[in-house]
């Protein structure tokens, strides 16, 4: 689509990033007596606290985040790469509650790509062909799985990995360099968790072909080895691939890697409020909510344990604004 | 054919007040409807800046007058406007033509630009309002280059004996 197109939307977007939380205004709540003075707090800065329910409140801003962007964006087709990974975690909660008889409706998240409706069919009637072409033949697969071995984690793995390859795949598609380094940083991030946890838990090969993704950041053949090898091997291999950072926070805490993901993944965005057209600045502006709302759901989480203000902040992710 | 052969410098002269006329104010039309879309997308949360977006999308639209201008004049210097059918031979129709196109080419890409930069500084008046100067003068810098077309193309125009 025409970049100029997006013209309305991004001057739209342009306004509401100046509602975004900066780093202040996260240590203001950090810095509240209390979870209900962190609550009235976040009250102040715009967020509907009338609930006094932070998991409502802090979902109720990411719809409403996601409202806007269907309101503005010129074409909604390209917003599908946000929500592409949410309907294959919702597939995922579908399978197993049909197999094992519960309601899946709980499990789902939102937004998502794929209708709840189509995804609950789908894995119902065992009709696969009512999904998207690129979901069902790993719908297919994982549903056998379940229903021959049994085995949760091995279907999970199977539609996590083509989860991953349709984002990179519809990354591809919006032709933006900075959604494409985007798209590449996570599949590199899941890799390397992926390697870190199957050195942990000493899974064989096998699930290791089935687990990794094969992007340009990471040589998945490298990571493989070193998770057959052991932990160190895996954070040597993370090491020598370019992330020592990364690694180096590996052998920390897996925590703290997780905080560096997020951030990293925030900072290869920041250049959407610099762009005065196209997708990018809709798409950075949503990643920066959802950021925003992980950094609420941590801080007022913490508040509500009353853990100390220092070990709220260890965990604050990076800030768009 | 024939018809072309003895009307050749009075065509190229038409040819030329198109070409000031139509390709400026294509660049204009579109560059006002681009910083329109953007100051429509702010005006939607912030309906008090309306003047400020106002300047800023009327800036593209000045390529089209410099154009309708440089078209006027060619046809007044020319003499086809008030003696039709007046005898015009087609070097100097060839040198009115030439003269229209600095304004046509440049003025058409001008506004598109203009209106980049401009749509742009809606976006800097949505975080800052107070700071309309710096996206006025911005857009502003761009006109520059269609003002010397305009003035190039206005002086061939007058020189032509």
């Amino acid at each position: 689509m025409n970049e100029l197109e997006y013209a309305t939307a991004v001057a739209r977007i342009r306004v509401h990033e100046t509602r975004l939380l900066g780093a202040d205004k996260i240590e203001q709540l950090i810095a509240a007596e209390s979870y209900r003075d962190a609550l009235k707090r976040l009250g102040d800065l715009g967020y509907d606290v009338q609930s006094g329910d932070a998991s409502v409140i802090l979902k109720t801003e990411q719809q409403n985040a996601w409202q806007l962007l269907c309101e503005i964006a010129p074409d909604k087709s390209e917003l599908e790469f946000l929500t592409v990974r949410n309907s294959f975690l919702n597939l995922k909660a579908a399978l197993k509650c049909v197999v094992s008889g519960l309601e899946a409706d709980a499990y789902f998240c939102a937004p998502a790509n794929v209708p709840d409706e189509t995804i609950v069919s789908a894995a119902t009637t065992r009709d696969f062909s009512l999904l998207p072409e690129y979901m069902q033949d790993v719908a297919e697969r994982a549903y056998t799985i379940l229903t021959t071995t049994g085995d949760g984690q091995h279907a999970d793995v199977i539609i996590d990995k083509k989860s991953l390859e349709t984002y990179l795949d519809f990354a591809a598609r919006l032709r933006d360099e900075s959604l494409t380094k985007l798209a590449q940083f996570t599949v590199a991030a899941a890799d390397m968790k992926i390697a870190y946890r199957c050195a942990k838990t000493a899974n064989d090969a096998a699930f290791l072909d089935d687990a990794l993704v094969a992007c340009d950041e990471v040589d998945c053949g490298e990571l493989k080895t070193a998770a057959l090898a052991g932990e160190e091997e895996v954070i040597d291999c993370i090491a020598r691939l370019g992330y020592s950072e990364a690694a180096e926070l590996l052998r920390t805490s897996p925590a703290a890697f997780e905080k560096w993901c997020d951030d990293f993944v925030l900072s290869t965005v920041q250049g959407a409020k610099y762009e005065a057209f196209g997708f990018l600045p809709l798409a950075g502006y949503y990643i920066a909510k959802e950021n925003e709302i992980k950094t609420l759901r941590i801080v007022l989480a913490a508040k509500e344990n009353e853990l100390p203000a220092e070990m709220i902040r260890e965990r604050v992710r990076m800030l768009y604004v | 054919m024939k018809f072309l052969a003895s009307n050749y410098g009075i065509i190229l002269v038409w040819l030329g007040v198109a070409c000031a006329a139509l390709f400026p104010g294509l660049g204009s039309a579109k560059g006002v409807g681009i910083v329109g879309r953007a100051g429509a997308g702010l005006l939607t949360e912030k309906p008090e800046l309306f003047g400020k977006v106002l300047v800023l999308e009327i800036l593209p639209g000045t390529q089209g007058l410099y154009g309708l201008l440089i078209g006027i004049i060619i046809m007044n210097r020319s003499g086809v406007m008030g003696a039709v059918g007046a005898p015009m031979d087609a070097i100097h129709g060839m040198q009115y033509f030439l003269a229209a196109l600095p304004i046509a080419a440049v003025g058409y890409f001008s506004a598109i630009h203009q209106a980049k930069t401009a749509a742009a500084g809606v976006g800097i008046l949505a975080k800052h309002p107070d700071r309309n100067g710096n996206a006025i003068t911005l857009a502003a810098i761009v006109e520059m280059y269609a003002i010397l077309a305009f003035l190039v193309s206005l002086l061939v125009v007058i020189n032509i004996k």
